[in-house]
């Protein structure tokens, strides 16, 4: 029940105003909620929406989760990468994350990303981008307002679809926080774990 | 007549090149095409393009709406003022770009006019332009017809036959059809003009206009310069605005307002729901066999949240099959990847073969079997509605087995727009309403359908225009309907539809059939799987309904019906020949030429030659127009099979009208039906 209320919230208080001060909306769920959440949940900004929501579990498939909103809108990630989008427009329908992987298990730091997007004339575009895994440096972060130190990991990517830089922060083996690509016009959305 | 020397235009063909940037954009003249203010200019706008223009000065209006049919080919349909004589006039326009603008050549295109109407604005033109620098263009052209009357010589064309240098008096008639004999012939004419890119939302542009409109010079305005001057301003990516200081006395206006069906700004590829995640089996627990009464209840609830309908559903050894009808994704692509998760979350564990079949009106149109490991495996894979697609079997599902078909209803209220355009009394009408929408279907494949409606608000009623056709007056007397129908049954029917045979389509329908006739109507379309062609016959025997749309009939009856082939050349175009017998009785063919998205926008012109001759069917000679198909999905980004047509015919008469019955095959079917099916794959996983 107060899993449902948190997501409604998340909705309904961070979804609908047009972005007056997320980060203190979002304090204003105590800590302990998420703590209490039946479950997993994570936050997700959309800038280009001007939308924040807060997303549960839905699904699993091979270690890949997939987190919707009580509107069906969502993500599916695997490790913290963002495989898809769904319900925001111009989504991601697919990218291999296994050299974005690799590149955070002592694999090569160069590599080649490919993402697929669903063009309005419902098109699959694939679209290739050179991207370079810095090395992780700790880096102090907040996670839905708490202070979280963690591994920063920063990927620059350049190709067919512009310039954009991931970053994923990582603790104790997971994945905290990542601000990602999604698309040309979407740009980037930053997804928070409180419950993991 | 003045003599000018084509020289000069030669010079202006080849240019010197002191820049092969090709930064400007074409934008849309006073006609709605690649222009600069009244003059054409050579460039195509971007494939599939459409413009709509509306421009104005004194008293001559122009309202345009063009598409970029093919990358150099363009058709407008226009709709003017004319202030002197106060006349309304239609038209149709075509161009085609012979050359792209190259280092050193420039764009070329070549335009007719008003190619069938009353030749009020008829002119051919042969222009060129080039870019000067990123900024600034130059165009320069020869025409013939209204873009010769300034500045005139001989037709340089006499040099290939004498017959060019007279322009015959255009045999006009009753407008409508085509005058190829008076084509640039007689004398011509040369115009041009400069566009400056000044800043990147504002254009400047001057021209010579070889137009003397002599219809107008001293009646409606004068004409005391050819020289024009105008500013464009790009006022949003979609919308122009533009002011202009015409033939040194007047101000003008346009507005234009340009997008492409294929690109969608804002919504992108929609705001479809998040679907359910597929379950491995290894990771969830999907229901057992021994709950088989519960697995058709949590499917059918399932795909419910999906907008799909539960048809049918068997669970055998190793192979569970379900049919769907799906009443809400414009790709059944997308509703069979939708089914194929459900099955995923809710199939016995021992089930690894999905089998899914997807219906319409109860008949059953294509099979599609995926091997259960495939969906798991494929759901996320970087190229995974390829590989789905790969490993799919797709067949063509004209019987089904070891399932019972469960009934299906739907009632729907919802606001409607009739419009009615281009009476010379008001060209543009409207009524608003409310319509109340009702589909049942008892039986497998017989399906009830009514339709009623009541207007709130609109004037279509305002029209009093008498018919004077000389032919039953199966559509000419459509302001009578309008007028009359207080509380019109637009349908009331009942339709039988069935599986004749492999890729072999039915359908037989009763009742009030649409608004002007009821009767029967019998349909047989084939369409094999995969194959891009498809032949259709109906045949109906019908008589027309009383002016209010409530039960009765008048006396006027006939048979008519017709044999159809559809093909589907690629690349969105298709094409589609109807052969037969119209309403009035008249025999003949209609030839519609279309093109295509894959989001369901459709572009489309059509023309009914038949055995009724041209004075006979009165103003505008022969049935044609052109028609959008919006879909309304596009509109709002969620998803929808709901398209709103917009037919746009200079003149309803009663030569060459079918009947207009909703529900029929190929229309129905072919969505679900190879190619179209794989074209929408992309969306499998959506």
């Amino acid at each position: 029940m107060r899993t449902a209320t948190l997501i409604l919230a998340g909705t309904v208080l961070l979804g609908c105003a047009p972005r007056p001060d997320m980060a203190s909306q979002r304090a204003a769920i105590d800590a302990a909620d998420w703590a209490a959440a039946e479950l997993p949940l994570v936050v997700m900004d959309i800038p280009a929406r001007e939308t924040s929501a807060v997303l549960g579990l839905v699904g699993t498939n091979a270690g890949a989760r997939s987190w919707g909103s009580a509107d069906r809108r969502g993500i599916t990630e695997t490790g913290g990468v963002i495989l898809r989008s769904a319900g925001f427009g111009h989504d991601l329908m697919a990218t291999d994350p296994a050299p974005v992987r690799a590149a955070m298990n002592g694999g090569a730091k160069r590599y080649t990303r490919e993402f697929r997007h669903l063009t309005a004339d419902n098109q699959i575009v694939p679209s290739r981008a050179q991207c370079q895994m810095a090395s992780p440096v700790t880096d102090s972060t907040t996670v839905v307002g708490q202070a979280r130190v963690a591994q920063k990991w920063q990927e620059t990517c350049s190709g067919d679809a512009g310039s954009f830089t991931n970053t994923y922060w990582r603790a104790g083996g997971t994945t905290i926080k990542t601000e990602q690509w999604l698309s040309q016009q979407l740009g980037s959305v930053t997804v928070e774990y409180p419950t993991d | 007549m003045v003599k000018v020397r084509v020289s000069g235009l030669l010079g202006l063909l080849f240019f010197p090149a002191v820049s092969s940037a090709q930064d400007l954009v074409p934008v849309a003249n006073s006609y709605g095409q690649t222009g600069l203010i009244d003059m054409p200019a050579a460039g195509a706008m971007p494939d599939g393009d459409l413009i709509f223009s509306l421009s104005k000065f004194q008293e001559e209006e122009r309202a345009a709406l063009t598409f970029q049919i093919t990358p150099r080919l363009s058709g407008s349909f226009r709709y003017s003022f004319v202030g002197a004589g106060r006349t309304y006039d239609r038209a149709f326009s075509v161009r085609y770009e012979l050359l792209e603008e190259g280092r050193y050549l420039p764009a070329l295109a070549i335009g007719v006019n008003d190619i069938v109407g009353t030749s009020l604005y008829a002119g051919e033109y042969l222009v060129a332009s080039k870019h000067l620098s990123p900024r600034l263009k130059v165009s320069g052209g020869l025409g013939w017809g209204r873009f010769a009357g300034v500045g005139s010589f001989e037709n340089p064309l006499g040099a290939l036959a004498d017959r060019f240098l007279t322009r015959p008096a255009p045999d006009v008639g009753l407008g409508g059809t085509f005058q190829p004999q008076v084509w640039f012939h007689g004398d011509a004419a040369l115009f041009g003009g400069f566009e400056w890119q000044a800043t990147d939302r504002l254009r400047l542009v001057a021209e010579y206009s070889s137009d003397a409109y002599p219809r107008q010079d001293g009646i409606s305005f004068d004409r005391k310069s050819p020289f024009n001057f105008g500013m464009t301003y790009q006022a949003t990516p979609t919308l122009q605005l533009s002011g202009r200081y015409l033939y040194g006395s007047e101000l003008g206006l346009q507005l234009t307002y340009q997008w492409n069906p294929a690109r969608r700004p804002n919504l992108g590829s929609g705001l479809d729901p998040q679907p359910a995640a597929v379950l491995r089996r290894a990771e969830g627990a999907p229901l057992s066999l021994a709950q088989g009464q519960t697995v058709e209840d949590t499917v059918r609830a399932a795909l419910k949240t999906e907008g799909i309908g539960l048809r049918g559903l068997s669970v055998g050894a190793g192979t569970a099959t379900v049919e769907v009808q799906n009443d809400t994704y414009r790709m059944d692509a997308q509703a069979i990847g939708r089914t194929a998760r459900i099955m995923s979350r809710t199939m016995p564990a021992e089930v690894d073969r999905f089998t899914i079949v997807a219906s319409r009106n109860g008949i059953p149109l294509t099979r599609v079997t995926l091997a259960r490991g495939d969906v798991e495996r494929m759901e996320l894979a970087p190229d995974g509605e390829a590989q789905i697609r790969a490993a799919a079997e797709v067949a063509d599902a004209w019987q089904r087995d070891g399932y019972d078909l469960r009934p299906m209803g739907k009632i729907a209220l919802e606001p409607y727009v009739q419009p009615s355009y281009f009476d010379p009394d008001d060209p543009l009408r409207a009524d608003l309403g409310a319509r109340l929408q009702a589909s049942y279907e008892p039986l497998p494949g017989l399906v009830l359908r009514g339709s009623v409606q009541r207007k709130i608000i609109g004037n279509l009623d305002e029209s009093t225009r008498v018919s004077t056709s000389v032919l039953p007056r199966v559509r000419s007397d459509a302001n009578i309907y309008d007028r009359e129908g207080e509380f019109p049954i637009t349908e009331l029917t009942a339709n039988y539809y069935f599986r004749a045979g492999p890729d072999l389509f039915g359908r037989v329908s009763a009742g009030y059939l649409e608004r002007m006739f009821g009767g029967v109507q019998g349909e047989l379309l084939w369409k094999p799987q995969g194959k891009r062609y498809a032949l259709g016959a109906t045949v109906a025997h019908v008589r027309q309904r009383d002016f209010d749309q409530m039960f009765g009939f008048q006396d006027y009856s006939v048979t008519t019906g017709h044999l159809s082939a559809y093909y589907d050349f690629g690349n969105g175009y298709h094409g589609q020949l109807d052969i037969g017998r119209y309403l009035a009785g008249d025999k003949g063919a209609t030839l519609t030429l279309a093109r295509e998205f894959e989001n369901g926008w459709r572009v489309s012109a059509f023309a009914t030659l038949t055995d009724v001759p041209f004075e006979d069917f009165g103003e505008g000679s022969f049935d044609k127009g052109i028609r959008l198909d919006i879909p309304l999905e596009w509109a709002r980004g969620t998803p929808s099979r709901r398209t709103a047509p917009v037919t746009l015919r200079p003149i309803q008469r009663d030569g060459g009208a079918k009947l207009d019955v909703s529900g029929q095959l190929y229309d129905e079917i072919r969505s679900a039906r190879d190619p179209d099916l794989t074209d929408g794959w992309g969306r499998f996983w959506r």
